[in-house]
């Protein structure tokens, strides 16, 4: 070791406990919204007898909050944990972190004030108009060439596989809200879908369906495969198991859109397509689940 | 319903992408060692080459600049 020049390098945590702050924040402000969407189910009077505050506008808020304010962050808390460690490199970018952070931060401010405004687009997780859809995709691939940046800079080798899980994420909820929210603004606060009728649709659910697959399905598993292992001391239960269904989940899961729309317009054909590729999806979405759970509740068994 | 052409073509596209870096990751050697890297994370911070990684330096990681000081690559060659 004498003689070697001896490199500095430290993890940024700051950011880390930043991102979870907010999602603990947007989490219980999210639920509240919620909850007193929920409670104007039984007690209509719960909508405080302003627009505002009405089911149609707050259940948006509501959803919008949960999955992109309260899930969002905790997805950008827990890479900005793993990856660096992971890679054996600090975030490419310390700017484009925060620049990440406080874009997210606003974009949400922006949804909390134009959603009980009534200022929608009208489709389901993508409610926000078009200049909010813009800034969304502005940060989205701040974030995502922070993490190619990182990539590239790594000093380990091998990608360990919660890597491919947060890549495979960033690149598909890219193209998914790009699609989707292809839109001709007729004012600041109001466009018209690029698409009409039930061709709207489809797209629609071709986004819907795979914003839950990689937004609030394919990080998580990445983070499962960082934080699990971590927590109980012990690798997970099957590496090539892993590998196996992420590329299998990847190339199966955006075929599943259809199945939000059986027994409507949608031509028949396009409904069993989608049918068959989510009966195709049990594989690798078990595969996820069970290595979870065998590293979890199976500490004496190794696979081969 | 001349959208479905729109919405396969971006699919097969991604698909394309995706089976692109796979065989590239594929041929690169990511996929040679499907046992080691799922051990490697529990050591993160405390590996052998990692110089004295006492409390502190498990934030702070210092890292030595040689080639050799690298960790352990699963490409075996």
């Amino acid at each position: 070791m004498s003689g070697a020049t001896l490199e500095k390098f430290s993890y940024d945590n700051k950011i880390v406990k930043y991102f979870g702050a907010a999602t603990i924040f947007w989490g219980l402000a999210g639920m509240l919204i919620g909850v007193i969407a929920a409670t104007q189910l039984f007690l209509p009077e719960a909508n405080l007898g302003n627009p505002y505050t009405t089911f149609g506008r707050i259940r948006p808020l509501h959803t919008n909050a949960v999955i992109f304010a309260f899930v969002g962050n905790a997805i950008f808390a827990g890479i900005y944990y793993s990856m660096p460690r992971l890679l054996k490199a600090p975030m490419w970018n310390k700017t484009l972190s925060w620049f990440h952070f406080w874009g997210w931060q606003l974009i949400i401010l922006s949804a909390v004030i134009t959603l009980p405004l009534g200022l929608t687009t009208s489709k389901e997780y993508a409610e926000l108009e078009w200049p909010i859809d813009i800034a969304i995709a502005v940060v989205w691939v701040a974030f995502g060439a922070n993490m190619i940046g990182t990539l590239v800079k790594r000093r380990e080798k091998h990608m360990y596989v919660a890597i491919w899980f947060y890549l495979a994420s960033f690149v598909t909820v890219a193209v998914l809200h790009i699609f989707n929210s292809l839109a001709l603004p007729v004012s600041f606060f109001k466009s018209y879908s690029a698409y009409a009728g039930v061709q709207d649709a489809l797209v629609q659910w071709w986004y819907g369906h795979n914003a839950v697959a990689f937004f609030l399905t394919t990080p998580f598993l990445g983070l499962m495969y960082y934080f699990l292992p971590k927590a109980a001391n012990r690798p997970v239960y099957s590496y090539k198991l892993s590998i196996v269904h992420f590329w299998s989940l990847i190339f199966i899961y955006i075929w599943a859109g259809p199945h939000h729309l059986l027994y409507t317009a949608l031509p028949e054909w396009a409904q069993v397509l989608g049918v068959a590729f989510s009966v195709m999806l049990i594989a690798p979405s078990w595969g996820g689940m069970v290595n979870g759970l065998l590293t979890y509740v199976v500490p004496g068994i190794r696979s081969a | 319903m001349e959208v479905i052409f729109v919405l396969i073509g971006i699919s097969l596209l991604l698909a394309a992408g995706f089976l692109y870096i796979f065989f590239r990751a594929l041929k690169s050697g990511q996929f040679d060692d499907a046992h080691t890297p799922a051990i490697r994370i529990l050591f993160e911070g405390k590996g052998p080459k990692a110089p004295a990684a006492s409390e502190a330096g498990a934030a702070h990681p210092t890292v030595e600049k040689t080639k050799s000081n690298r960790i352990p690559s699963t490409k075996h060659k």
